[in-house]
Formats: structure tokens, sequence, C-alpha cells
């Protein structure tokens, strides 16, 4: 391949071959994951929208255009899933027992 | 004419027949079979002077079975469900099985599908087990002031399930009694009036606890112990049950002492 096209095809990430600089696979910026160690809020967070089927609230809201209801301690009580057909209800307390704790992923975004 | 000794072909050897006269009286009757065939054997009978007076027992009264197992009937929860008249669904995964509504709870009967969800509290088999314990608590953490006029209607398989005296039903069911008082402000008042029908089997299991000495019950966690169920029970009725409730429960439950009086 010719240097002045393989220059070219790095500067449009959004191409979606997974080449471009900042961008992950699938065209989305590109993400850390750890496993969660230790149960806090976030990881409740992540675990609620694990369970239905999405990676982070950025994923829920493009997918259903706006944030799920919430508890008054902020934890999340309704979530759709991604067809709108069917919902899951949360408790009011903490739901992902030490149990579940190394299924929950935790994303984070890296800087370019 | 000589007398002859004929041995029939099972019987021992003349030693040890020799040796068999000499022995008890008991093993001579056993020995004195003489037609034996090799794998009967006659019991052995004493003499009447050795046999010993029967013992006969008395049998006592029989057994009440107060906290005999009932077996539950076929609820409705479990025909509607078979049916496809309820919007559940069991979703299966990796972070613990949930139910998956069909429909928004919100939009739900809830005259309708609150008593058909604690009928199915009696359930011991799976799916229905499952599904009526996570569903009756997903609507009452959901229902807020829609469930005050259903109680009445909840008594009946409250009390159904209490009934079986099975002791995992019945824990199922204090612990839902539990939410059912705490899920809105004035539920415990409206069971005031049906403690009656709730309450005699608390009763019956309130002194139901382990003996453990000094020991540690560490299935602490997962609220397995009736007495302690019922002691919980009791104390969350009296306190939000109104004026009247710690008359009511102490009329029913003699033991019972107040956890605000006191």
């Amino acid at each position: 391949m010719p240097k002045s096209l393989r220059e070219s095809e790095e500067q449009t990430p959004e191409s979606g071959s997974g080449a471009g600089r900042g961008r992950g696979r699938g065209g989305g910026p590109r993400m850390k994951m750890v496993r969660a160690k230790k149960w806090s809020p976030e990881v409740e967070e992540a675990f609620r929208l694990q369970s239905v089927g999405y990676k982070t609230m950025e994923e829920y809201v493009e997918a259903n255009g706006g944030e799920p209801l919430r508890w008054e301690n902020g934890y999340i009580r309704k979530l759709v899933d991604r067809e709108g057909e069917s919902f899951t209800y949360w408790r009011k307390d903490r739901e992902c027992e030490d149990k579940y704790l190394h299924k929950v992923k935790l994303y984070t975004v890296v800087e370019p | 004419m000589s007398a002859r000794l004929t041995l029939p072909p099972t019987s021992p050897a003349p030693a040890a027949a020799a040796a068999s006269s000499s022995m008890s009286p008991l093993a001579s009757t056993a020995g004195a079979a003489g037609t034996r065939t090799p794998g009967t054997r006659k019991p052995l009978t004493l003499s009447s002077s050795l046999k010993k007076p029967k013992e006969t027992r008395d049998p006592g009264p029989p057994k009440a079975g107060a906290f005999k197992k009932r077996k539950p009937k076929p609820t409705k929860f479990r025909r509607f469900y078979e049916r496809g008249d309820l919007p559940i669904a069991v979703e299966h995964r990796a972070l613990g099985n949930r139910i998956r509504w069909m429909v928004e709870i919100e939009k739900l009967d809830y005259h309708h599908y609150l008593p058909t969800f604690f009928a199915g509290l009696s359930e011991t088999q799976e799916p229905y087990r499952f599904l009526a314990y996570q569903g009756a608590i997903d609507l009452l953490e959901n229902g807020g002031s829609k469930i005050v006029p259903v109680v009445p209607q909840l008594v009946l398989p409250i009390k159904a399930a209490l009934n079986t005296r099975d002791e995992e039903i019945v824990c199922r069911t204090l612990i839902m009694i539990q939410r059912l008082v705490l899920s809105a402000p004035d539920v415990g008042v409206a069971l005031t009036p049906y403690f009656r029908q709730i309450l005699p089997i608390m009763g019956l299991y309130k002194n139901k606890n382990l003996n453990l000495g000094d020991g540690i019950d560490y299935g602490q966690r997962f609220r397995r112990n009736v007495g302690d169920l019922v002691e919980e029970t009791l104390q969350l009725l009296e306190l939000n049950g109104g004026e009247a409730a710690y008359i009511n429960i102490n009329y029913i439950i003699p033991t019972y002492s107040s956890c605000v009086m006191n």
C-alpha cells in the first residue's frame, strides 16, 4: 500500500476500521476496562446497566434517548431493554452482591 | 433284629450329634428338626418358663400435628402464569436471574395482580416460586398509594401461605408481610383489622428458635429463623399499625411484649 494512502486512512478514524488513533474498534472512543474489586455506587450502577445488556450509561442514553428512572438515593430504578419492549425494576438498596463483583466491568474513556 | 440309627442325608455327623445332645434344651429343640433342608431354618421357640411377659407401652395421646406441613393447593398464580396471563418472564443472566416485565408496572391493575402474586407465595416449585416472590416485591416497591386499597384482598393469600406450616413458605411470607407494611405509610393501619386471620400462626412459631447457647448462627443473613422473623414482623406491625395495634396483637399472642412501651 502506498504511503500516502496509509496516512489518509489514519486521518479518518470514523471509518470504523479500528486503525484510527483515539478510536475503539466499533468507531467509538477508546476505552479501558477494569474489573470491579470492591463495591461502590459506581459499581452498583455498572452492575445494573450490564445486567440489562448495556455497557455504560452513555450507551443507554444513546439507545433510549434519556436517562433511566432513579431512586431518591441516586440508584437506578427502572431500565428499558434495547427493543423498548421489556422493563427491569431495581431495588432501593444494594443489589450487587460480592459474588457478582468480579463480573462487573468498569469502562473509562482513554484520552488519545 | 438290631435297631439301626438312620440319619437323614442332611443331618450332621455322629460326633456332632453327640455334642448336640449335651447342649441346652434350647439347642436340642433346634437340632430336633430332623427333616431340615439347608437354607430353611425353624425359628427358635422358648419354653414357657423362659418367656417374658410382653411389655405393653402406653402410646399416649395422639399427636396434634400443630407443626405438620400441609400440602399447598395449586395456586391461581400458577394457573394464570401457565395460561400466559401474567406479563412477566424470567431473565436468566450471569449476574443473577431477574424478572422481565413486558408491561410497565405503573400501568398494571393492582386489584388484580397484587393478590395473584401473593397467592403465589405458597408455591415451592420453580419458576413459580421465584416469579411470585420477586414479582410481589417489584409490585410493592413501585405501588405507592395503590397498595392500601388492595390490603383486604391480600389477607386470604397470606393466611393460606402461613397455614401451610411449611417453614420455607412461612419465612417467605413473613418477609413479604414486612415489605408490605413498609411499602406505603398507611398499610400497617389497614392491616390491623385482619390480625385475627394472620397472627395465630405467628403465635405458633413465636418460640421456634435455635438453642445455640453461646454459639453463632452463621446463616443469619439468609433469614431462615422463624422465631426471629415472627418477632421482627410483630414489632413492625406494632410500630406501623397505629394506636390499637399493640392491644390487638396482645389479644391474640399474649406472650408478645411491646417494643414501644417497655
